[in-house]
């Protein structure tokens, strides 16, 4: 009995859904939208801020000045370089304190598998996110 | 409504053209118009909101994988776009009872809106399924108007496709209920006796 109700709204629903017809936007909606369309096509033509022949310049301009350095002023007078104390690289106290530290085995492993799960983490990010913006736009 | 040539626009417009958009746009505004009608209620708002559809399904064309037919893709977004709109406008979402009705009381109304002259009867249809919440209307007229299956409407709401079986039955009760409110008394007792 109550199959038949269901079936009967069902049909009902359906011829007056269907004698419904669909709505019609304004008469110049597929104007208005490909206006926006062709605006969106001449204005998002990517542009890089420097050209390739810009960034040929630069580089010959860079290479020029090098070989102008190496030229001039020589390489071999300039002892600059070797004067630099790069010991502070090794002696300072921050690299004399870690030197000291020791870790457990224990430590090591629980840091390890800290850094393992933070790169798994990253394709799954990826994917969920990927799949929110999909779900957006 | 035809896909199999969609993908061959599609190609099209990632090759540059981006005029072959335009049949896109035509083939589906009807319907996308609908929808957004059916969610927004208000005409000037869903053709805005038809608008934002297309201009976000033409950006994303190029990462369109085909991997839902374009049509379902379309509605998605359209689906998107208003639930957007109302979440920023906070609007109140009307519902409707879900009324039982029995197999006389169907026919009964069915009779009573056949008996309308053809203008009355497409207005009745027009006034009842604007009546419905925004869910119910849109569920309705992708259903009848597209013939998605279940499966493929639940990936345009982005819910389960039995509970959009069952908010369909319910939806269909509801749109019951709206005729049987909106029809005078007097027609319903009519047709009532006429079947004692």
């Amino acid at each position: 009995m109550k199959d038949n109700a269901d079936k009967l709204l069902e049909s009902v629903v359906e011829k007056a859904m269907k004698s419904a017809h669909l709505e019609s936007p304004s008469s110049d909606f597929t104007k208005m939208v490909m206006a926006q369309v062709n605006l969106k096509s001449t204005t998002t033509v990517y542009q890089p801020l420097i050209s390739k022949s810009g960034w040929a310049i630069i580089f010959g301009c860079v290479i020029a000045f090098v070989v102008y350095l190496y030229m001039v002023l020589g390489v071999s007078d300039s002892t600059w370089f070797e004067s630099i104390d790069f010991n502070v690289v090794s002696t300072n106290d921050i690299a004399n304190f870690f030197s000291k530290l020791k870790l457990e085995q224990v430590t090591s492993y629980a840091m390890l598998v800290c850094g393992v799960m933070l790169c798994a983490q990253i394709p799954i990010l990826k994917y969920f996110i990927d799949k929110r913006q999909r779900g957006v736009t | 409504m035809t896909t199999k040539d969609d993908h061959i626009y599609i190609d099209q417009i990632l090759n540059g053209d981006a005029n072959a958009f335009a049949i896109l746009v035509d083939r589906y505004k009807n319907l996308v118009f609908t929808l957004t009608l059916r969610l927004l209620k208000n005409r000037e708002e869903a053709e805005e909101a038809s608008q934002d559809t297309f201009m976000k399904v033409y950006k994303s064309l190029p990462s369109f994988k085909g991997e839902s037919k374009f049509s379902t893709y379309i509605y998605r977004v359209a689906y998107n776009t208003c639930l957007d709109r109302i979440k920023r406008n906070k609007k109140h979402l009307n519902d409707v009872p879900i009324d039982e009705f029995t197999a006389d009381q169907v026919v009964t109304i069915d009779n009573a809106l056949n008996a309308l002259t053809e203008s009355e009867y497409q207005k009745s249809i027009k006034d009842g399924i604007a009546m419905l919440p925004e869910m119910d209307g849109f569920l309705l007229t992708l259903y009848y108007f597209e013939d998605l299956s279940l499966d493929e409407m639940a990936t345009v709401v982005n819910l389960e496709a039995n509970t959009i079986k069952v908010r369909l039955y319910r939806s269909r009760k509801k749109l019951m209920t709206i005729f049987k409110e909106r029809l005078e008394p007097e027609i319903i007792a009519y047709y009532e006796g006429q079947r004692r």
